[in-house]
């Protein structure tokens, strides 16, 4: 594949951003006394940092290579995971939940879950939690391997060590501040380079007008320009898009990832956690154009280099080849800028959030009770190189077992998302759900989730099923467990599930209490 | 396109259905009590600065969206 020699000006500019980062990053870790101050920055974070990095934790490199990939392959109905993947739940999470993990004053996910249903649940879905992030760790990796190899000719093992020895450096000293506001910082470089590929690629192939007339034009690209493709359609048909990604993987996603919620745990008050989250649907009202564009100038300008996706089709090579084909030198160097604030903020935020949950979740309450605080500190540093490692050691079966770097992190989240979701609604808007629930419905749904995600070869489905059904029918069955379990076991008595429970009692009467 | 010819192509039903769930939401931002999402401390600001305002308008652009591009 043809690359890039970059030019002076390309190196200084990714030189600055990477100066930038480390000084900020540096800059912020001042004053890290406590576990407190490293895992929930304190509790000070500012809403609009909190948003920018709920955007970069969600948007990394994995997913302007990944979607950029299946823009080409499927064209706008991947804005889906953007606007009904994310907008939506997020609204919701925003007025109905985040304030009220804010006030029930933890740390991770999984310790409401062990608050409201017991420490069997808190224990599985930390674990289940850890292990995916480091498989987000190795596709986040795999991503930016790709784009090097791509654009600068470096090797698998070599792209994958720099960016590891990168992120450990600084985010071992760093903490959740200086990881959510170099993340910040990241952002806009992100939205900076993401427009130029687009504003670059739409002026090569002649305008809007002249994108969907090409697209139109061809012959397997007929659902292309639509958002919600029919129901037969075989990847994204719009019922399961709804079902699957608008009711279950997003709201699972925004509400029960360790590595997003963190962040918003971190702020300040219950009313700037809310802010925050607002401020990033609000950011991907136009983001997904962003992401999804790329892969269609890629349609009209590598059409014939790269023809029409079939089974052992690799889109990865979509958004390589579009900047090795659309950038001049110096714009260059702010993409790949760009592209490295994607892979640092995600793999970032991924191993601070994993680091979180390790020790909070597995080894404060498990291995070590009377651990201090200063341990869980040091512990919690130690980690973060070993979860790179992890992640690094993991990245090559990545690598040669999916097609697509953004399939493979779906799969992942596709597992666990529906269970989780089904035990934090449960939990968080009945007073009826119980341990006995949580457990019935946490083996079940992961049960269907596995069954279903093996179907090909486990019942000879053709193709399988779609993991936007997998999550929808996992998500179903854990929801009927919750219930069942729950309605055959003693309830809680109520003084127990204060605030817990949405409406017991209301955020603002647990805010006047001092629960805050 | 006029917005009526954009809204005919594609799967209507997945428009309608999509545009009703974010109308659902608006129904619901519109009319949840304060108390309830500890939104008591943002009454008193003007209504440009308080989170319900901007979750609407971003709900109304996407069924926008969706019935357009859907």
């Amino acid at each position: 594949m043809e690359t890039l020699r970059l030019g002076n000006l390309d190196m200084g500019l990714i030189l600055l951003y990477l100066l930038a980062v480390g000084g900020l990053g540096l800059w912020f870790s001042r004053g890290i006394k406590t576990g407190k101050d490293f895992f929930l920055a304190g509790r000070s974070l500012p809403w609009w940092a909190a948003g920018l990095s709920l955007v970069v934790s969600d948007i990394g490199a994995k997913d302007m290579i990944g979607l950029a990939g299946d823009g080409y392959r499927f064209g706008i109905v991947m804005m889906n995971f953007d606007f009904l993947g994310c907008i939506l739940p997020v609204i919701v999470a925003a007025f109905l939940f985040m304030p009220y993990l804010w006030l029930a004053n933890v740390y991770t996910v999984p310790e409401y879950l062990g608050k409201r249903y017991n420490s069997s649940v808190r224990t599985f879905f930390s674990c289940l939690w850890v292990l995916f992030m480091i498989g987000t760790l190795a596709t986040i990796f795999v991503s930016a391997a790709a784009m090097f190899d791509a654009i600068l000719g470096w090797g698998f093992w070599f792209s994958v060590s720099v960016t590891a020895l990168l992120v450990g450096l600084y985010t071992t000293i760093g903490g959740l501040k200086a990881v959510v506001i170099t993340d910040a910082f990241s952002c806009v470089i992100l939205i900076i380079g993401a427009s130029i590929i687009c504003v670059t690629g739409l002026a090569e192939v002649g305008g809007m007008g002249a994108l969907k007339a090409q697209i139109q034009s061809l012959e397997w690209t007929e659902h292309h320009l639509e958002l919600l493709p029919p129901a037969d359609h075989p990847e994204y048909p719009w019922p399961a898009v709804l079902l699957g990604l608008g009711f279950v993987l997003g709201p699972a996603y925004w509400i029960g990832n360790q590595a997003i919620v963190q962040r918003t745990l971190g702020t300040r008050s219950a009313s700037e956690a809310r802010a925050s989250y607002i401020l990033c649907a609000a950011i991907k009202l136009f983001f997904p154009l962003l992401l999804v564009l790329p892969g269609l100038i890629g349609i009209v300008l590598l059409n014939k280099e790269l023809g029409t996706p079939g089974d052992d089709w690799n889109g990865n090579q979509v958004l390589p080849l579009l900047l090795v084909r659309l950038l001049p030198p110096g714009v260059l160097g702010i993409v790949i800028g760009a592209f490295l604030a994607g892979v640092l903020s995600n793999l970032d935020s991924y191993v601070n959030s994993a680091s979180t949950l390790l020790v909070h979740d597995l080894y404060r309450p498990i291995l070590c009770p009377n651990a201090s605080d200063r341990q869980c500190l040091m512990i919690g540093r130690c980690l973060i190189p070993i979860f790179l490692l992890a992640g690094v050691a993991l990245s090559y079966p990545v690598q040669k077992g999916f097609g697509s770097v953004f399939e493979a992190f779906q799969t992942f989240l596709s597992f666990i998302q529906g269970p989780l979701l089904a035990l934090l609604l449960f939990g968080m808007l009945t007073c009826r759900a119980n341990a006995t629930g949580g457990i019935v419905g946490m083996l079940t749904g992961v049960l269907v989730a596995a069954l279903l995600t093996f179907s090909d070869a486990l019942f000879g489905i053709e193709g399988g099923i779609s993991f936007l059904w997998v999550a929808w029918w996992s998500f179903v069955v854990s929801l009927l467990g919750v219930g069942l379990g729950s309605l055959l076991s003693p309830a809680y008595p109520r003084s127990r599930l204060n605030g817990l429970v949405v409406g017991h009692p209301d955020p603002g009467d647990l805010a006047s209490e001092g629960h805050a | 396109m006029s917005f009526y010819d954009a809204l005919m192509v594609g799967t209507l039903v997945g428009k309608v259905s999509v545009a009703f769930v974010f109308g659902l939401l608006i129904l619901f931002l519109l009319n949840l009590p304060a108390s309830v999402c500890s939104m008591l401390e943002e009454n008193h600001l003007p209504r440009w600065r308080q989170s319900r305002f901007w979750a609407v308008l971003i709900a109304l652009v996407q069924v926008l969206v969706y019935l357009w591009f859907g």
